[in-house]
């Protein structure tokens, strides 16, 4: 079976525990709950005011059957109606449940990334194998690789249509999420911690001015980030895990520490960064890594292919870059044992990832149930209305002939389903908190909670607000469609006809 | 001065398949203060006629004027407000709210009137119940009433008001002699009293000559 669930992740926080919140209802299994209870509650609103009603005197029974069991009197209609009422306060239970999730992973879906990805093209690598004619055995050693991968470098950025570019590695490539460590803030292990994502990065190069990632402590370009002196010790942090571990952002010469490494000092801050596209992380410990080839030539990771990202000229388009290129230089970007094995679009490549970690699969079977689950709930809101609001064109007719207009008679109606609408949403809330929402939230997935940023999803009333509010406007917004069109078409028929619908 | 004064009208209802004529060439005149009954067999044009002089349906052609107004040709606000303020409506089955008390069941064509306070309605609503000799009854709900009551209810809704013209489909038709005695003598009571003008569906022969007029009708034409 499907389990949606093993995406989500562990989380750390008490509050928060994921295992009984709102994504258990997109396993099958509660699916088909959901599915159940829905028909179930459709056949107990139907039937047994229908059972109900047959047992009542046939006296009874002939007097409502004159078509006149209605008014515009709110609390005696409804008061009535109690399983109508019911009805829609399960609805908002269940709308509740799918808007949450689909909420909180909309919203890290379209958080912006934090750097600029519009304009990279990711330029890969591989190496001749030992038996190929084209294999120099004389390009083998650390010393070659070296200077392999810096000749490769040279001709890509000479290129008229590129601005800089960078090596990096695989684990240091955005869309890999690098390890994760807890760290004490300060140069002591006494103090607070937080965890945070450490992503190596090659330094000496042009990493933080191709990748678009911008400083604001110091208040500086990438490109004189790229240049600031960086010793192995000192390191660059986001803005969020400056927050998270200092409470403030103006931490440079600030100390940070692990269980089994010596204290970083912080040399700069940039803005929130995520590691993963589809998941939203900001509390990144950038690490130099001194691979720069003139320097360190012994570099451990430059015995592997080289991995180069180019960030395009202004108004230069990545796709047309590689369009007019690609063959050009699999053919012919050659160096020692190195060829070039692909030009890819950054933004393709994102894609590539999600759908290797299978979240574009998950992303998309989440829609689809969510939308499943919600047209289900939007139609059940507009059907339960529609119904309502046309038993009524008999009503509406008596009432027009004593003076009522077109529009007096719908905006009756509306506010009447408004309210009712606002009342179960109010009820709703409530029992959702009591049943559900106080043991946990929709989170966002993927990583742990420590190491993600101080959004609303992770305040709890806030959460709660923002959800409540989004399925408020759902509901109103069904409860206005289903009125207004059987409003409409009663308000416009003449009262005698009207009065003839019985 | 004529209340009601229907020229040429016609009234027919199409379906794909059949045309069906209700009323031909109707000239009727009724002056203010007039207690008119309309007599005919069943499907004849009566309540057709009603509903367009009450303005609850519209003529397929010719006019409807009402006080002096040309009232079929009104735009749908127009045409609320003057229904509201000249006609109240009295129906053979009621049609009271079941939801509602009898008081408040009274106040529903106040509702309408935006410059009247929830105190005024009430106190006009209790009066009209008063006149109608139901005091008693202003907590009562429809279930509680008699068929006699009810009809009762539903004149005073037709008359709190304050409405020149009364149209009254078959009043008494579903209420015994007694009842509809005591109705009729109510609507009476309204016309030579107040002076409303009061038009009259019924089958009843008897009821009918207590008018002031009888138009009869046959297939859809007026024929007295």
């Amino acid at each position: 079976m499907f389990d949606i669930f093993s995406y989500f992740g562990d989380f750390e926080s008490e509050r928060f525990v994921t295992k009984v919140t709102a994504p258990m209802l997109f396993s099958w299994r509660v699916f088909a709950i959901a599915v159940l209870a829905a028909l179930l509650l459709n056949i107990v609103s139907s039937v047994l005011p229908t059972w109900i009603a047959l047992r009542r005197p046939i006296v009874d029974q002939l007097h409502d059957a004159t078509g006149r069991d209605d008014s515009f009197g709110f609390w005696r209609r409804y008061g009535g109606n109690a399983l109508v009422f019911a009805e829609i306060v399960l609805i908002v239970l269940l709308s509740w449940a799918i808007l949450d999730n689909l909420t909180v992973r909309t919203y890290d879906s379209y958080q912006p990334l934090g750097y600029d990805y519009d304009r990279l093209v990711d330029v890969t690598f591989n190496s001749y194998p030992a038996a190929s004619a084209s294999y120099h055995e004389e390009e083998a050693d650390s010393a070659a690789h070296v200077q392999s991968a810096l000749a490769l470098m040279n001709v890509l950025r000479n290129m008229p249509e590129v601005e800089c570019g960078t090596f990096v590695k695989s684990y240091t490539q955005f869309e890999w999420r690098g390890n994760s460590s807890s760290v004490f803030v300060g140069s002591d292990t006494t103090k607070g911690h937080i965890s945070i994502d450490i992503v190596a990065y090659p330094y000496g190069g042009d990493f933080f001015a191709t990748m678009g990632i911008r400083p604001i402590m110091p208040e500086i370009t990438p490109a004189q980030l790229d240049r600031l002196p960086l010793a192995p010790d000192e390191v660059v942090i986001t803005r969020d895990a400056a927050l998270k571990g200092y409470g403030r952002i103006d931490v440079v010469g600030d100390s940070m520490k692990s269980n089994y490494q010596s204290a970083f000092i912080i040399r700069a801050v940039v803005d929130n960064v995520h590691i993963k596209s589809f998941i939203n992380s900001g509390v990144v410990r950038f690490h130099p890594d001194f691979y720069n080839p003139t320097l360190y030539s012994d570099s451990p990771w430059l015995k592997t292919e080289p991995t180069i990202i180019l960030r395009m000229k202004e108004g230069v388009r990545p796709a047309d870059f590689i369009r007019s290129h690609r063959d050009e230089l699999m053919q012919s970007l050659k160096a020692g044992n190195y060829y070039c094995s692909g030009l890819y679009d950054f933004d393709m490549k994102t894609l590539r990832v999600k759908n290797s970690y299978g979240i574009t699969n998950t992303m998309r079977v989440n829609v689809i149930l969510a939308l499943f689950l919600g047209a289900n709930v939007f139609l059940g809101v507009v059907g339960t209305y529609y119904l309502q609001t046309r038993r009524r064109s008999h009503e509406a007719g008596l009432r027009k002939s004593f003076g009522a207009t077109s529009g007096r008679i719908t905006r009756s109606l509306m506010a009447e389903g408004m309210v009712l609408t606002f009342l179960a949403w109010v009820i709703g809330c409530v029992l959702y908190w009591a049943i559900v929402g106080r043991h946990g939230l929709t989170l966002s997935m993927g990583v742990s909670l420590s190491t993600m940023p101080d959004t609303w999803v992770f305040h709890y009333w806030l959460h709660f607000a923002v959800i409540s509010g989004i399925v408020l406007i759902v509901m109103l917004f069904a409860t206005l469609l289903g009125i207004s069109l059987p409003a409409y078409r009663i308000s416009r028929i003449t009262p005698v006809d009207a009065l003839r619908d019985e | 001065m004529d209340m009601i004064k229907l020229s040429g009208v016609r009234k027919v209802y199409r379906t794909r398949q059949i045309e069906t004529r209700a009323l031909d060439n109707v000239n009727i005149q009724v002056p203010e203060g007039q207690f008119v009954a309309i007599m005919g067999p069943s499907g004849c044009g009566k309540s057709t006629l009603l509903n367009i002089m009450g303005l609850l349906d519209g003529p397929t052609a010719g006019s409807v004027e009402i006080a002096g107004i040309r009232a079929d040709a009104l735009k749908d606000l127009a045409m609320a407000r003057f229904r509201n303020e000249n006609l109240g409506f009295v129906f053979q089955s009621f049609y009271l709210i079941p939801q509602l008390n009898v008081l408040q069941n009274v106040m529903v064509p106040l509702q309408y009137r935006g410059d009247m306070s929830a105190s005024q309605r009430r106190e006009l609503a209790a009066e009209a119940l008063h006149r109608v000799g139901l005091d008693a009854r202003l907590r009562h709900y429809p279930r509680q009433l008699s068929g006699g009551q009810s009809q009762r209810v539903a004149i005073a809704r037709a008359i709190v008001g304050n409405p020149k013209i009364i149209l009254a489909d078959e009043p008494t038709g579903n209420l015994d002699s007694r009842m509809g005695q005591d109705i009729m003598d109510l609507l009476h009571g309204l016309n030579q009293r107040e002076g409303r003008t009061i038009v009259m569906v019924t089958h009843n022969e008897r009821q009918a000559k207590a008018a002031d007029r009888i138009i009869r009708f046959f297939d859809g034409r007026q024929v007295q």
